[in-house]
């Protein structure tokens, strides 16, 4: 069969499934009648199914490293900023931290959240003096709760303190094409990107008072998720020394596979959180813990051997 | 303006018919979670949530192009069929039954059933052989699923013929490689 032979087209079609019924049927009655055919189609087919297995094996991997390189950086060793310094990311509109110890009394969640609020307004219209004195005022309460967790973590108790956590998640409001542009910012950029979002998140304003589902809890709209989803970080941290009493802010997929955005703080400083679509893991200077995040309930710590861990996210 | 789901799920496939991966990557981020609490709830672990997925968005992407692919309902739906199916077909391979076999639509089958799989080690040394050009040029249109037309714009082709016939020549090229240098057995295990 030379180049210019139509059969070459029909073998192409019939390869790639592409005959129609009758068309199929006759070039099946075709192979029947003619061995030379059948030879030059078997030998033909064996080329087509090198190329094409060839490409599904290699669109398969293109999807398993572009969707778990990001995982493998949070854990890889040679990565230095990941020995030294926080994860930063993409921020959202408003965060707050609210951190409450179960022992002692202070300000209810939502109550902080509101007077943030408020502040926040205040920054915007005239009365920015006013806002900083809130602020400050704000920041004093949280910290001295947080001085206390603190305190009981030198005690390297850490597990308990991570124990008493409350946590409370606040509505974070819709996202901006800013935003979207932020989420693009990669891990191995983190440090560079967190001085900048810093900077950034206090800026924006809070949109009224969304607290949906009449509980503490807020949820992200789908599109703000799916957006985030797109930059293929599973984790938006921003972290920030806990002990001046700053924020923290993690998101994930809940556990119902519905978005949740939970605001809470941790008493460690530059904490790194990671997970692994299943779990959460915490690293706090050089001991992993895995931890359960739960809205408005106590937190469950317990550590993890960094071995296992390596060994899970280096497969 | 905003755009309905409708206009984007049309962008997302005409995307994925232009071969362009970010919107396959975009597929795999958006249909993850549901995939993973189908199968964890179905004996299987989250790793295996992720390979089906991948397998699945495999299939879609072959698919995409064939001239008789119709969608008739959302990407996601699709995306779960295939899924379910080819986690079905393994459950039922190591026997691990769910009661499910029959009720689900066929999947269009696009992997090369030989009842073996083949051996990559093989394949990527044939394929490697061969040369960029003539490798990329028959996953254009072999895999991928291309028309001459866009393939000859999109390597640089004077046009669809010249495209064409050095097709032909390539895959000649391939067919050489793999029966001098390997033997049936070697690709299949």
């Amino acid at each position: 069969m030379n180049e210019f032979d139509p059969k070459n087209d029909v073998i192409d079609r019939y390869l790639k499934g592409e005959l129609g019924e009758a068309e199929l049927k006759a070039f099946e009655d075709e192979l029947q009648r003619d061995a030379e055919l059948k030879k030059i189609l078997e030998e033909r087919r064996l080329v087509y199914e090198v190329i094409v297995r060839y490409g599904q094996v290699e669109l398969k991997h293109f999807l398993r490293k572009q969707t778990t390189q990001r995982r493998l950086l949070a854990i890889s060793k040679r990565n230095i900023y990941y020995a030294a310094a926080a994860v930063a990311l993409i921020l959202v509109t408003t965060t707050v931290v609210i951190l409450t110890l179960q022992k002692q009394g202070g300000q209810k969640p939502t109550e902080v959240a509101e007077k943030y609020k408020a502040t926040e307004k205040l920054k915007t219209t005239e009365k920015p003096e006013d806002a900083n004195a809130n602020l400050a005022e704000l920041k004093d309460t949280s910290s001295s709760a947080i001085a206390q967790s603190d305190m009981v973590i030198s005690d390297s108790n850490a597990l308990l303190v991570a124990a008493n956590v409350k946590v409370v998640s606040i509505d974070l409001g819709e996202t901006t094409d800013d935003d979207a542009e932020q989420e693009t910012a990669t891990m191995s950029r983190a440090p560079a990107m967190a001085q900048k979002f810093k900077k950034e998140a206090y800026k924006a304003e809070p949109r009224g008072d969304k607290l949906a589902n009449g509980t503490d809890s807020l949820t992200l709209s789908e599109s703000a998720v799916n957006k985030r989803l797109q930059s293929s970080i599973r984790m938006n941290m921003n972290f920030y020394n806990t002990a001046s009493g700053e924020k923290t802010v993690v998101y994930q997929i809940g556990k119902s596979g519905e978005p949740e955005l939970d605001i809470f703080n941790l008493p460690y400083d530059n904490p790194l959180l990671f997970a692994d679509g299943n779990n959460t893991y915490l690293k706090a200077g050089d001991a992993y813990y895995q931890i359960e995040l739960n809205a408005g309930k106590i937190q469950k710590v317990k550590p993890v051997s960094e071995r296992k861990l390596l060994k899970r996210f280096n497969r | 303006m905003a755009e309905t789901t409708g206009e984007k799920e049309q962008q997302v496939l005409l995307q994925l018919r232009e071969g362009d991966r970010n919107a396959l990557l975009g597929l795999y981020k958006a249909n993850l979670s549901m995939v993973r609490n189908y199968i964890t709830k179905n004996n299987g672990a989250a790793e295996d949530a992720e390979d089906l997925l991948q397998d699945a968005l495999v299939v879609l992407w072959q698919n995409v192009r064939k001239p008789d692919f119709v969608l008739s309902s959302k990407i996601s739906t699709y995306i779960m069929a295939v899924v379910k199916n080819l986690w079905l077909k393994q459950l039922s391979k190591n026997g691990r039954m769910t009661g499910e076999e029959n009720i689900l639509p066929q999947a269009h089958s696009v992997l090369p059933d030989h009842g073996k799989e083949m051996d990559m080690k093989h394949l990527s040394k044939a394929m490697e052989e061969l040369g960029e050009n003539c490798r990329q040029l028959l996953l254009m249109f072999y895999f991928d699923g291309h028309n001459m037309e866009t393939i000859a714009r999109n390597l640089n082709f004077a046009n669809a013929d010249t495209a064409k016939a050095k097709k032909y020549q390539c895959f000649k090229k391939l067919e050489q490689i793999v029966k001098s240098r390997f033997s049936m057995s070697d690709f299949l295990k």
